[in-house]
Protein backbone atom coordinates (compact mmCIF):
# COMPACT_ATOMS: atom_id res chain seq x y z
CA UNK A 1 0.00 0.00 0.00
CA UNK A 2 1.44 3.62 -1.50
CA UNK A 3 1.65 6.58 1.30
CA UNK A 4 -0.11 9.57 1.94
CA UNK A 5 2.23 12.99 2.53
CA UNK A 6 1.16 12.75 5.99
CA UNK A 7 2.25 9.00 6.14
CA UNK A 8 5.69 9.90 4.20
CA UNK A 9 6.77 12.59 6.88
CA UNK A 10 5.83 10.96 9.98
CA UNK A 11 7.10 7.50 8.67
CA UNK A 12 4.64 5.84 9.73
CA UNK A 13 1.14 3.76 8.28
CA UNK A 14 -1.89 5.59 9.46
CA UNK A 15 -3.33 5.30 13.47
CA UNK A 16 0.78 4.36 14.01
CA UNK A 17 1.40 6.45 17.72
CA UNK A 18 5.08 8.19 17.08
CA UNK A 19 7.13 10.14 18.43
CA UNK A 20 9.15 12.18 16.34
CA UNK A 21 11.50 14.55 16.87
CA UNK A 22 10.44 18.18 16.63
CA UNK A 23 12.39 20.23 13.75
CA UNK A 24 10.42 23.58 14.81
CA UNK A 25 8.45 23.98 18.13
CA UNK A 26 6.90 27.77 18.28
CA UNK A 27 5.23 29.44 21.41
CA UNK A 28 4.05 33.21 21.56
CA UNK A 29 2.84 35.52 24.36
CA UNK A 30 -0.47 34.22 24.72
CA UNK A 31 0.24 30.72 24.88
CA UNK A 32 4.16 30.46 25.47
CA UNK A 33 4.09 32.86 28.91
CA UNK A 34 1.36 29.91 30.55
CA UNK A 35 4.57 27.52 31.19
CA UNK A 36 7.00 29.92 32.66
CA UNK A 37 6.58 29.33 36.29
CA UNK A 38 5.89 25.49 35.76
CA UNK A 39 8.86 25.44 33.71
CA UNK A 40 11.13 27.07 36.34
CA UNK A 41 10.01 25.52 39.08
CA UNK A 42 9.85 22.30 37.75
CA UNK A 43 13.44 22.62 36.77
CA UNK A 44 13.53 21.77 33.45
CA UNK A 45 16.16 22.14 30.78
CA UNK A 46 15.63 23.11 27.30
CA UNK A 47 16.39 20.02 25.06
CA UNK A 48 17.16 22.06 21.53
CA UNK A 49 17.24 25.78 22.51
CA UNK A 50 17.94 26.83 18.56
CA UNK A 51 14.90 24.80 17.32
CA UNK A 52 12.46 26.91 19.36
CA UNK A 53 10.93 30.34 18.41
CA UNK A 54 9.13 32.69 20.51
CA UNK A 55 6.97 35.45 18.70
CA UNK A 56 5.36 38.24 20.44
CA UNK A 57 3.00 38.88 18.55
CA UNK A 58 -0.35 38.98 20.31
CA UNK A 59 -0.17 41.72 22.88
CA UNK A 60 2.19 43.80 20.46
CA UNK A 61 2.48 46.04 21.91
CA UNK A 62 0.14 45.37 24.91
CA UNK A 63 -2.50 47.25 25.67
CA UNK A 64 -2.53 46.91 29.86
CA UNK A 65 -0.45 46.66 32.58
CA UNK A 66 -1.19 43.22 32.93
CA UNK A 67 -0.60 42.27 29.47
CA UNK A 68 2.66 44.11 29.61
CA UNK A 69 3.80 42.13 32.64
CA UNK A 70 3.34 38.69 31.47
CA UNK A 71 4.81 39.64 27.96
CA UNK A 72 8.06 40.44 30.21
CA UNK A 73 7.84 37.79 31.61
CA UNK A 74 8.28 35.75 28.55
CA UNK A 75 10.60 37.96 27.46
CA UNK A 76 12.95 37.40 30.37
CA UNK A 77 12.33 33.47 30.32
CA UNK A 78 13.36 33.81 26.09
CA UNK A 79 16.25 35.37 27.02
CA UNK A 80 17.45 33.52 30.42
CA UNK A 81 17.04 30.28 28.44
CA UNK A 82 18.71 31.73 25.17
CA UNK A 83 15.26 31.33 23.20
CA UNK A 84 15.34 32.85 19.46
CA UNK A 85 12.38 35.33 19.88
CA UNK A 86 10.85 37.78 17.44
CA UNK A 87 9.68 40.86 19.12
CA UNK A 88 6.89 43.02 17.37
CA UNK A 89 8.31 41.66 14.30
CA UNK A 90 4.75 39.64 12.51
CA UNK A 91 2.21 37.56 13.62
CA UNK A 92 3.96 34.20 14.52
CA UNK A 93 2.63 31.91 11.36
CA UNK A 94 3.56 34.42 8.91
CA UNK A 95 6.77 34.49 10.39
CA UNK A 96 7.20 30.80 10.42
CA UNK A 97 5.82 30.71 6.31
CA UNK A 98 9.29 33.76 5.76
CA UNK A 99 11.91 31.06 8.44
CA UNK A 100 14.05 29.35 5.75
CA UNK A 101 13.55 26.63 8.21
CA UNK A 102 10.24 25.59 7.26
CA UNK A 103 10.68 23.73 4.35
CA UNK A 104 9.24 20.58 2.95
CA UNK A 105 9.14 17.22 5.38
CA UNK A 106 9.68 19.50 8.24
CA UNK A 107 7.82 18.80 11.48
CA UNK A 108 6.81 22.32 12.82
CA UNK A 109 4.50 22.23 16.29
CA UNK A 110 3.03 25.64 17.44
CA UNK A 111 1.55 26.71 20.00
CA UNK A 112 -1.01 28.16 18.35
CA UNK A 113 -4.29 26.72 16.98
CA UNK A 114 -3.19 28.20 12.92
CA UNK A 115 -0.02 26.03 13.38
CA UNK A 116 -1.05 24.63 10.55
CA UNK A 117 -0.67 27.09 7.76
CA UNK A 118 2.83 26.25 7.57
CA UNK A 119 1.61 22.70 5.99
CA UNK A 120 1.63 25.21 2.45
CA UNK A 121 5.36 24.50 2.15
CA UNK A 122 4.71 20.90 2.19
CA UNK A 123 5.83 20.49 6.34
CA UNK A 124 3.81 18.43 8.42
CA UNK A 125 2.33 21.25 10.83
CA UNK A 126 0.17 21.34 13.74
CA UNK A 127 -0.93 23.51 16.60
CA UNK A 128 -0.82 22.54 20.69
CA UNK A 129 -1.66 23.88 23.89
CA UNK A 130 0.32 24.78 26.30
CA UNK A 131 1.38 21.62 28.50
CA UNK A 132 2.50 20.15 25.28
CA UNK A 133 4.67 22.84 24.09
CA UNK A 134 6.05 22.65 27.60
CA UNK A 135 6.58 18.62 26.82
CA UNK A 136 8.03 19.53 23.61
CA UNK A 137 10.54 21.94 24.86
CA UNK A 138 11.82 19.91 27.47
CA UNK A 139 12.15 16.88 25.19
CA UNK A 140 12.28 17.60 21.69
CA UNK A 141 9.50 15.75 20.91
CA UNK A 142 5.95 15.53 21.17
CA UNK A 143 3.61 12.49 20.97
CA UNK A 144 0.65 11.99 17.82
CA UNK A 145 -1.29 9.40 16.40
CA UNK A 146 -0.55 9.65 12.55
CA UNK A 147 -3.42 11.34 10.52
CA UNK A 148 -5.99 9.61 7.98
CA UNK A 149 -5.88 11.83 5.17
CA UNK A 150 -8.73 13.63 3.03
CA UNK A 151 -7.18 14.69 -0.76
CA UNK A 152 -8.55 18.13 -2.21
CA UNK A 153 -7.50 18.30 -5.59
CA UNK A 154 -8.08 22.16 -6.65
CA UNK A 155 -8.47 22.09 -10.49
CA UNK A 156 -10.16 24.82 -13.15
CA UNK A 157 -8.62 28.39 -13.97
CA UNK A 158 -8.25 30.61 -10.48
CA UNK A 159 -10.16 33.63 -11.64
CA UNK A 160 -8.75 37.52 -10.63
CA UNK A 161 -11.85 37.80 -8.18
CA UNK A 162 -10.95 35.19 -6.38
CA UNK A 163 -8.31 33.76 -3.82
CA UNK A 164 -7.45 31.01 -1.44
CA UNK A 165 -9.76 32.36 0.96
CA UNK A 166 -12.93 31.93 -1.66
CA UNK A 167 -11.47 28.20 -2.19
CA UNK A 168 -11.41 27.45 1.21
CA UNK A 169 -14.68 28.59 2.24
CA UNK A 170 -15.93 26.50 -0.88
CA UNK A 171 -14.59 23.35 0.79
CA UNK A 172 -15.76 24.46 3.97
CA UNK A 173 -19.70 24.23 2.96
CA UNK A 174 -18.32 20.67 0.92
CA UNK A 175 -16.85 19.55 4.50
CA UNK A 176 -18.74 21.40 7.52
CA UNK A 177 -16.86 22.75 10.02
CA UNK A 178 -15.65 19.59 11.79
CA UNK A 179 -15.52 17.16 8.31
CA UNK A 180 -11.56 17.33 8.81
CA UNK A 181 -11.75 16.16 12.49
CA UNK A 182 -8.25 14.44 13.36
CA UNK A 183 -7.21 13.88 9.49
CA UNK A 184 -4.98 15.45 7.68
CA UNK A 185 -6.19 17.31 4.40
CA UNK A 186 -3.86 16.68 1.03
CA UNK A 187 -4.26 19.57 -1.17
CA UNK A 188 -2.45 19.27 -4.60
CA UNK A 189 -3.03 22.40 -6.86
CA UNK A 190 -3.35 21.32 -10.33
CA UNK A 191 -5.06 24.65 -11.65
CA UNK A 192 -4.31 25.95 -15.24
CA UNK A 193 -2.99 29.30 -13.36
CA UNK A 194 -1.82 28.01 -10.40
CA UNK A 195 -2.61 29.14 -6.86
CA UNK A 196 -0.12 31.47 -5.81
CA UNK A 197 1.85 30.92 -2.16
CA UNK A 198 -0.29 33.68 -0.05
CA UNK A 199 -3.78 32.01 -1.32
CA UNK A 200 -2.05 28.62 -0.50
CA UNK A 201 -1.24 30.22 3.14
CA UNK A 202 -4.68 31.02 3.78
CA UNK A 203 -6.02 27.87 2.57
CA UNK A 204 -4.02 25.44 5.24
CA UNK A 205 -4.31 28.62 7.75
CA UNK A 206 -7.96 27.54 7.86
CA UNK A 207 -7.95 23.39 7.59
CA UNK A 208 -7.79 23.49 11.33
CA UNK A 209 -11.11 25.79 11.48
CA UNK A 210 -12.06 22.45 9.62
CA UNK A 211 -11.47 20.43 12.25
CA UNK A 212 -8.09 19.38 10.82
CA UNK A 213 -5.10 18.00 12.89
CA UNK A 214 -2.77 19.45 9.31
CA UNK A 215 -3.34 21.01 5.90
CA UNK A 216 -0.55 20.24 3.87
CA UNK A 217 0.02 21.53 -0.27
CA UNK A 218 2.16 18.78 -2.09
CA UNK A 219 5.25 20.60 -3.00
CA UNK A 220 5.65 22.32 -6.23
CA UNK A 221 7.12 24.42 -8.55
CA UNK A 222 5.60 26.70 -6.78
CA UNK A 223 6.72 25.60 -3.37
CA UNK A 224 10.33 25.00 -4.70
CA UNK A 225 10.45 29.02 -5.78
CA UNK A 226 8.96 30.24 -2.82
CA UNK A 227 11.23 27.90 -0.38
CA UNK A 228 14.36 28.84 -2.56
CA UNK A 229 13.99 32.32 -2.47
CA UNK A 230 13.74 32.47 1.35
CA UNK A 231 17.00 30.48 1.22
CA UNK A 232 15.28 27.58 2.30
CA UNK A 233 16.39 23.58 1.40
CA UNK A 234 13.96 22.24 -1.04
CA UNK A 235 12.66 18.72 -0.78
CA UNK A 236 10.78 17.09 -3.46
CA UNK A 237 8.21 15.14 -1.76
CA UNK A 238 4.95 13.37 -3.00
CA UNK A 239 2.06 10.94 -2.25
CA UNK A 240 2.32 7.47 -3.55
CA UNK A 241 -0.35 7.15 -6.37
CA UNK A 242 -1.71 4.50 -4.58
CA UNK A 243 -1.63 5.84 -1.04
CA UNK A 244 -5.36 5.77 0.63
CA UNK A 245 -7.55 7.89 1.24
CA UNK A 246 -10.33 8.29 3.20
CA UNK A 247 -12.39 10.77 0.66
CA UNK A 248 -11.47 12.45 -1.98
CA UNK A 249 -13.00 15.63 -2.98
CA UNK A 250 -12.61 17.87 -5.97
CA UNK A 251 -13.21 21.88 -6.47
CA UNK A 252 -13.34 22.76 -9.76
CA UNK A 253 -12.19 26.94 -9.23
CA UNK A 254 -13.42 28.47 -12.66
CA UNK A 255 -17.18 29.20 -12.05
CA UNK A 256 -16.64 29.93 -8.46
CA UNK A 257 -17.95 32.82 -6.86
CA UNK A 258 -16.76 35.33 -4.20
CA UNK A 259 -17.60 33.74 -0.88
CA UNK A 260 -18.91 35.19 2.53
CA UNK A 261 -19.45 33.30 5.83
CA UNK A 262 -22.10 34.51 8.10
CA UNK A 263 -22.23 34.53 11.61
CA UNK A 264 -21.25 32.79 13.48
CA UNK A 265 -19.99 29.60 12.18
CA UNK A 266 -19.17 27.65 9.06
CA UNK A 267 -22.84 26.51 8.67
CA UNK A 268 -23.84 29.41 6.26
CA UNK A 269 -21.50 30.09 3.77
CA UNK A 270 -23.54 32.09 0.81
CA UNK A 271 -22.48 34.14 -2.66
CA UNK A 272 -21.23 37.40 -1.09
CA UNK A 273 -23.46 38.68 -4.28
CA UNK A 274 -26.38 38.01 -2.12
CA UNK A 275 -25.46 39.85 0.51
CA UNK A 276 -25.45 43.03 -0.78
CA UNK A 277 -28.56 44.24 2.18
CA UNK A 278 -26.20 43.64 4.97
CA UNK A 279 -24.46 47.21 6.01
CA UNK A 280 -21.22 46.85 7.77
CA UNK A 281 -19.91 49.02 10.09
CA UNK A 282 -16.36 47.82 9.98
CA UNK A 283 -13.99 46.35 7.75
CA UNK A 284 -10.42 44.67 8.69
CA UNK A 285 -8.19 42.94 6.85
CA UNK A 286 -5.33 41.43 8.70
CA UNK A 287 -4.42 38.54 10.52
CA UNK A 288 -2.39 35.10 9.94
CA UNK A 289 -5.40 33.97 7.68
CA UNK A 290 -5.54 37.35 5.77
CA UNK A 291 -3.08 39.78 5.90
CA UNK A 292 -0.14 38.63 3.19
CA UNK A 293 1.00 41.09 0.14
CA UNK A 294 -1.55 39.28 -1.65
CA UNK A 295 -3.97 41.16 0.72
CA UNK A 296 -2.69 44.44 1.11
CA UNK A 297 -2.04 44.44 -2.83
CA UNK A 298 -5.69 43.69 -3.47
CA UNK A 299 -7.31 45.97 -0.94
CA UNK A 300 -5.05 48.82 -2.48
CA UNK A 301 -6.15 47.76 -5.85
CA UNK A 302 -10.19 47.98 -4.85
CA UNK A 303 -9.63 51.39 -2.72
CA UNK A 304 -7.12 52.73 -5.22
CA UNK A 305 -9.16 56.33 -5.99
CA UNK A 306 -12.13 55.18 -4.53
CA UNK A 307 -12.69 56.21 -0.48
CA UNK A 308 -14.06 54.01 2.15
CA UNK A 309 -17.73 54.48 2.74
CA UNK A 310 -18.70 57.39 5.44
CA UNK A 311 -18.72 56.13 8.95
CA UNK A 312 -16.90 52.86 8.52
CA UNK A 313 -13.86 51.80 10.16
CA UNK A 314 -11.27 50.43 7.73
CA UNK A 315 -8.63 48.66 9.51
CA UNK A 316 -5.38 47.23 7.38
CA UNK A 317 -2.41 44.95 9.26
CA UNK A 318 0.00 43.44 7.55
CA UNK A 319 0.88 40.21 8.29
CA UNK A 320 4.64 41.02 9.24
CA UNK A 321 7.05 43.37 9.07
CA UNK A 322 8.48 42.02 5.99
CA UNK A 323 4.74 42.28 4.34
CA UNK A 324 4.22 45.74 5.53
CA UNK A 325 8.03 46.85 3.74
CA UNK A 326 6.98 45.64 1.04
CA UNK A 327 3.27 47.42 0.50
CA UNK A 328 5.70 50.29 1.72
CA UNK A 329 7.54 49.98 -1.30
CA UNK A 330 4.50 49.07 -3.73
CA UNK A 331 2.64 51.99 -2.85
CA UNK A 332 -0.03 50.06 -1.33
CA UNK A 333 0.09 51.80 2.00
CA UNK A 334 -0.09 55.30 0.89
CA UNK A 335 -2.89 54.32 -1.28
CA UNK A 336 -4.99 52.69 1.71
CA UNK A 337 -4.50 55.68 3.79
CA UNK A 338 -5.25 58.19 1.01
CA UNK A 339 -8.90 56.11 0.92
CA UNK A 340 -9.31 56.59 4.53
CA UNK A 341 -8.15 53.22 5.97
CA UNK A 342 -5.72 52.85 8.77
CA UNK A 343 -3.00 50.98 8.84
CA UNK A 344 -1.74 49.53 12.23
CA UNK A 345 1.57 47.57 12.75
CA UNK A 346 1.76 44.10 12.43
CA UNK A 347 -0.26 41.71 14.94
CA UNK A 348 -3.10 39.54 15.81
CA UNK A 349 -4.81 42.70 16.28
CA UNK A 350 -8.89 42.92 17.18
CA UNK A 351 -8.95 39.12 15.97
CA UNK A 352 -9.28 36.92 19.01
CA UNK A 353 -10.78 40.64 20.78
CA UNK A 354 -7.42 41.05 22.03
CA UNK A 355 -6.21 44.87 20.51
CA UNK A 356 -7.44 47.88 18.91
CA UNK A 357 -10.27 47.33 16.55
CA UNK A 358 -12.64 45.67 18.88
CA UNK A 359 -16.09 45.74 18.14
CA UNK A 360 -19.31 47.43 20.16
CA UNK A 361 -22.72 45.98 20.93
CA UNK A 362 -24.52 45.41 17.16
CA UNK A 363 -21.51 46.45 15.33
CA UNK A 364 -21.39 44.48 12.12
CA UNK A 365 -17.60 43.31 10.73
CA UNK A 366 -16.31 41.88 7.38
CA UNK A 367 -13.20 40.61 7.83
CA UNK A 368 -10.04 38.30 6.49
CA UNK A 369 -9.51 36.34 9.57
CA UNK A 370 -10.32 32.75 9.61
CA UNK A 371 -13.03 32.54 12.74
CA UNK A 372 -16.50 34.21 13.29
CA UNK A 373 -17.66 33.30 16.15
CA UNK A 374 -20.09 35.05 18.44
CA UNK A 375 -17.91 37.44 20.42
CA UNK A 376 -14.92 36.68 18.90
CA UNK A 377 -14.02 40.33 18.12
CA UNK A 378 -15.55 42.18 20.61
CA UNK A 379 -19.10 42.15 21.91
CA UNK A 380 -21.30 39.04 22.42
CA UNK A 381 -24.14 41.56 20.32
CA UNK A 382 -21.41 42.21 17.34
CA UNK A 383 -21.38 39.91 13.93
CA UNK A 384 -18.29 38.93 11.90
CA UNK A 385 -18.48 37.71 8.41
CA UNK A 386 -15.96 35.80 6.92
CA UNK A 387 -14.36 36.68 3.42
CA UNK A 388 -11.66 37.61 0.99
CA UNK A 389 -9.49 40.48 1.26
CA UNK A 390 -10.95 41.45 -2.38
CA UNK A 391 -15.25 40.84 -1.05
CA UNK A 392 -13.66 42.86 2.12
CA UNK A 393 -11.92 45.82 0.25
CA UNK A 394 -14.88 46.15 -1.94
CA UNK A 395 -17.55 45.86 0.69
CA UNK A 396 -15.49 49.04 2.51
CA UNK A 397 -16.06 51.01 -0.90
CA UNK A 398 -19.90 50.57 -0.36
CA UNK A 399 -20.36 50.37 3.34
CA UNK A 400 -21.99 46.86 2.73
CA UNK A 401 -21.28 43.46 1.78
CA UNK A 402 -20.12 43.42 -1.83
CA UNK A 403 -19.07 41.20 -4.72
CA UNK A 404 -15.84 42.24 -5.65
CA UNK A 405 -16.56 42.21 -9.69
CA UNK A 406 -18.80 44.90 -9.03
CA UNK A 407 -15.83 47.16 -8.29
CA UNK A 408 -13.36 45.11 -10.47
CA UNK A 409 -15.88 45.41 -13.54
CA UNK B 1 -10.72 4.77 37.05
CA UNK B 2 -14.00 5.18 38.72
CA UNK B 3 -17.29 6.33 38.17
CA UNK B 4 -18.09 10.05 37.89
CA UNK B 5 -21.62 11.51 38.78
CA UNK B 6 -22.63 15.08 39.10
CA UNK B 7 -25.15 17.40 37.08
CA UNK B 8 -25.17 17.68 33.52
CA UNK B 9 -24.20 21.53 31.81
CA UNK B 10 -25.84 20.66 28.52
CA UNK B 11 -24.27 22.77 25.32
CA UNK B 12 -24.99 21.96 21.64
CA UNK B 13 -22.21 21.30 18.42
CA UNK B 14 -18.91 23.34 17.81
CA UNK B 15 -19.17 25.07 20.95
CA UNK B 16 -16.20 26.85 20.50
CA UNK B 17 -13.10 27.90 22.64
CA UNK B 18 -13.95 31.64 22.75
CA UNK B 19 -17.32 31.64 23.83
CA UNK B 20 -16.61 28.37 26.51
CA UNK B 21 -13.94 31.28 27.68
CA UNK B 22 -13.81 34.45 26.23
CA UNK B 23 -10.39 36.18 25.53
CA UNK B 24 -10.93 39.13 28.14
CA UNK B 25 -10.38 36.54 30.93
CA UNK B 26 -7.50 35.65 29.25
CA UNK B 27 -4.79 36.03 32.54
CA UNK B 28 -1.93 34.42 34.90
CA UNK B 29 -4.26 35.16 37.48
CA UNK B 30 -6.17 31.95 38.88
CA UNK B 31 -9.69 33.99 39.88
CA UNK B 32 -9.86 35.64 36.87
CA UNK B 33 -9.13 32.32 34.73
CA UNK B 34 -11.55 30.60 36.52
CA UNK B 35 -14.14 33.26 36.56
CA UNK B 36 -14.13 33.35 32.87
CA UNK B 37 -15.60 30.42 32.08
CA UNK B 38 -19.03 29.88 29.76
CA UNK B 39 -18.61 33.85 30.00
CA UNK B 40 -19.91 33.48 26.51
CA UNK B 41 -23.10 31.68 26.90
CA UNK B 42 -25.94 31.08 29.27
CA UNK B 43 -25.03 29.03 32.00
CA UNK B 44 -26.62 29.15 34.98
CA UNK B 45 -24.04 30.02 37.44
CA UNK B 46 -25.10 28.01 40.12
CA UNK B 47 -24.26 25.23 38.67
CA UNK B 48 -20.99 25.20 37.44
CA UNK B 49 -19.35 23.67 40.80
CA UNK B 50 -16.87 20.78 40.87
CA UNK B 51 -20.21 18.67 40.57
CA UNK B 52 -20.62 19.74 37.05
CA UNK B 53 -20.40 17.31 33.53
CA UNK B 54 -20.51 19.03 30.70
CA UNK B 55 -22.51 17.02 27.53
CA UNK B 56 -21.94 18.60 24.37
CA UNK B 57 -22.48 18.09 21.21
CA UNK B 58 -19.68 17.39 18.49
CA UNK B 59 -16.65 19.34 17.59
CA UNK B 60 -16.70 20.33 21.32
CA UNK B 61 -13.78 23.05 22.13
CA UNK B 62 -13.01 24.05 18.33
CA UNK B 63 -11.28 27.03 17.91
CA UNK B 64 -8.22 28.54 19.58
CA UNK B 65 -5.47 26.60 21.45
CA UNK B 66 -5.81 28.81 24.58
CA UNK B 67 -5.16 26.37 27.55
CA UNK B 68 -6.65 28.57 30.31
CA UNK B 69 -10.17 27.25 28.47
CA UNK B 70 -9.27 23.99 30.09
CA UNK B 71 -7.77 25.43 32.54
CA UNK B 72 -10.73 26.97 33.86
CA UNK B 73 -12.50 23.95 33.91
CA UNK B 74 -9.97 22.22 36.32
CA UNK B 75 -9.86 25.70 38.45
CA UNK B 76 -13.76 24.67 39.18
CA UNK B 77 -13.02 21.11 39.79
CA UNK B 78 -14.19 19.63 36.77
CA UNK B 79 -13.32 15.96 36.50
CA UNK B 80 -14.96 14.56 33.12
CA UNK B 81 -16.13 16.29 29.98
CA UNK B 82 -18.58 13.95 27.75
CA UNK B 83 -19.11 14.84 23.97
CA UNK B 84 -20.19 13.63 20.93
CA UNK B 85 -16.67 14.84 19.48
CA UNK B 86 -13.79 16.70 20.49
CA UNK B 87 -11.89 19.50 18.86
CA UNK B 88 -8.51 17.69 18.90
CA UNK B 89 -6.62 20.58 20.55
CA UNK B 90 -9.09 21.32 23.14
CA UNK B 91 -9.60 17.16 23.61
CA UNK B 92 -5.09 17.15 24.23
CA UNK B 93 -5.49 19.71 26.59
CA UNK B 94 -8.06 17.87 28.35
CA UNK B 95 -5.86 15.20 28.98
CA UNK B 96 -2.82 17.12 30.00
CA UNK B 97 -4.63 18.91 32.91
CA UNK B 98 -6.25 15.88 34.10
CA UNK B 99 -9.95 16.14 32.48
CA UNK B 100 -11.15 12.98 31.35
CA UNK B 101 -12.60 13.73 28.11
CA UNK B 102 -14.99 11.30 26.97
CA UNK B 103 -16.59 10.89 23.37
CA UNK B 104 -19.87 9.59 23.75
CA UNK B 105 -22.27 9.54 20.71
CA UNK B 106 -25.85 11.06 21.70
CA UNK B 107 -24.14 12.43 24.99
CA UNK B 108 -25.98 15.58 24.02
CA UNK B 109 -29.81 14.12 24.54
CA UNK B 110 -28.66 15.05 28.40
CA UNK B 111 -30.43 18.51 29.31
CA UNK B 112 -29.10 21.03 31.71
CA UNK B 113 -29.34 20.17 35.29
CA UNK B 114 -29.63 16.29 34.85
CA UNK B 115 -28.59 13.78 37.30
CA UNK B 116 -25.74 12.03 35.43
CA UNK B 117 -23.32 8.81 35.83
CA UNK B 118 -20.14 7.99 33.23
CA UNK B 119 -17.84 5.40 33.57
CA UNK B 120 -14.86 6.28 30.99
CA UNK B 121 -13.62 2.85 31.30
CA UNK B 122 -16.44 0.59 31.51
CA UNK B 123 -17.82 2.77 28.66
CA UNK B 124 -21.14 3.52 30.13
CA UNK B 125 -23.27 7.02 30.54
CA UNK B 126 -26.19 7.14 32.73
CA UNK B 127 -28.62 9.61 32.64
CA UNK B 128 -30.14 8.94 36.05
CA UNK B 129 -33.15 11.88 35.60
CA UNK B 130 -34.39 10.67 32.42
CA UNK B 131 -34.09 7.07 32.64
CA UNK B 132 -31.18 6.18 29.91
CA UNK B 133 -27.85 4.55 29.28
CA UNK B 134 -25.67 5.10 26.97
CA UNK B 135 -22.66 2.58 26.31
CA UNK B 136 -19.50 4.05 23.93
CA UNK B 137 -15.98 2.89 22.83
CA UNK B 138 -14.19 2.60 26.48
CA UNK B 139 -11.21 5.41 26.67
CA UNK B 140 -8.00 3.84 24.92
CA UNK B 141 -5.63 2.99 27.99
CA UNK B 142 -3.33 5.30 26.91
CA UNK B 143 -5.06 8.06 27.32
CA UNK B 144 -5.70 7.15 30.68
CA UNK B 145 -2.31 6.91 31.80
CA UNK B 146 -1.62 10.47 30.67
CA UNK B 147 -5.03 11.57 32.48
CA UNK B 148 -3.56 10.33 34.93
CA UNK B 149 0.13 11.18 34.73
CA UNK B 150 -1.37 14.46 34.91
CA UNK B 151 -3.56 14.29 37.77
CA UNK B 152 -0.14 13.39 39.86
CA UNK B 153 1.25 16.35 38.44
CA UNK B 154 -1.43 18.26 39.23
CA UNK B 155 -0.50 20.45 35.92
CA UNK B 156 -3.45 22.24 36.27
CA UNK B 157 -1.86 24.40 38.93
CA UNK B 158 -1.10 27.72 38.61
CA UNK B 159 2.02 29.23 40.01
Amino acid sequence: MGRTLVEKILGQPVDTIVEPEIDLLMGHDGTASLIVDRFEQGGYQVSYPDRVLIVFDHFAPPATVERANIQNKLLRFAERHKLPYHLYRGICHQLLAEDARVVPGRIVIGADSHTVMAGALGAFATGVGSTDFLKALTTGKLWLRVPHSIKVQIRGTLPPYLHGKDIMLALARELGDDGACYRCIEFSDETETGIPMDSRLTITNMSVDLGAKAGIFVPDACTEGFVRAKGGEYLALAPDADAAYERTVVLDVTSLEPLVALPHGFDQIVRARDLAHIKVSQVFIGSCTGGRLEDIAAAAKILGGAQVYPGVKAIVIPASTEVAQHSIQEGYIQTLLAAGAIVTNSSCGPCAAIDKGILGDEEVCIATSSRNFQGRMGSLGSSVLVSSSLTAAASAVYGRICDPREVLG
Amino acid sequence: MRTYTGVAISLGDSVNSDVLHPTSYFSLNANVVKDGLFRGLSVPRDLVTSDAIITAGRNFGCGSSREVVVQSMKLHGFRVVVSESFARIFYRNCVNLGIVPVECPGANRSETGDRLAVNPVEGWLRNETQGWELRFEPIDPRIIDLVREAQGDDAGRFG
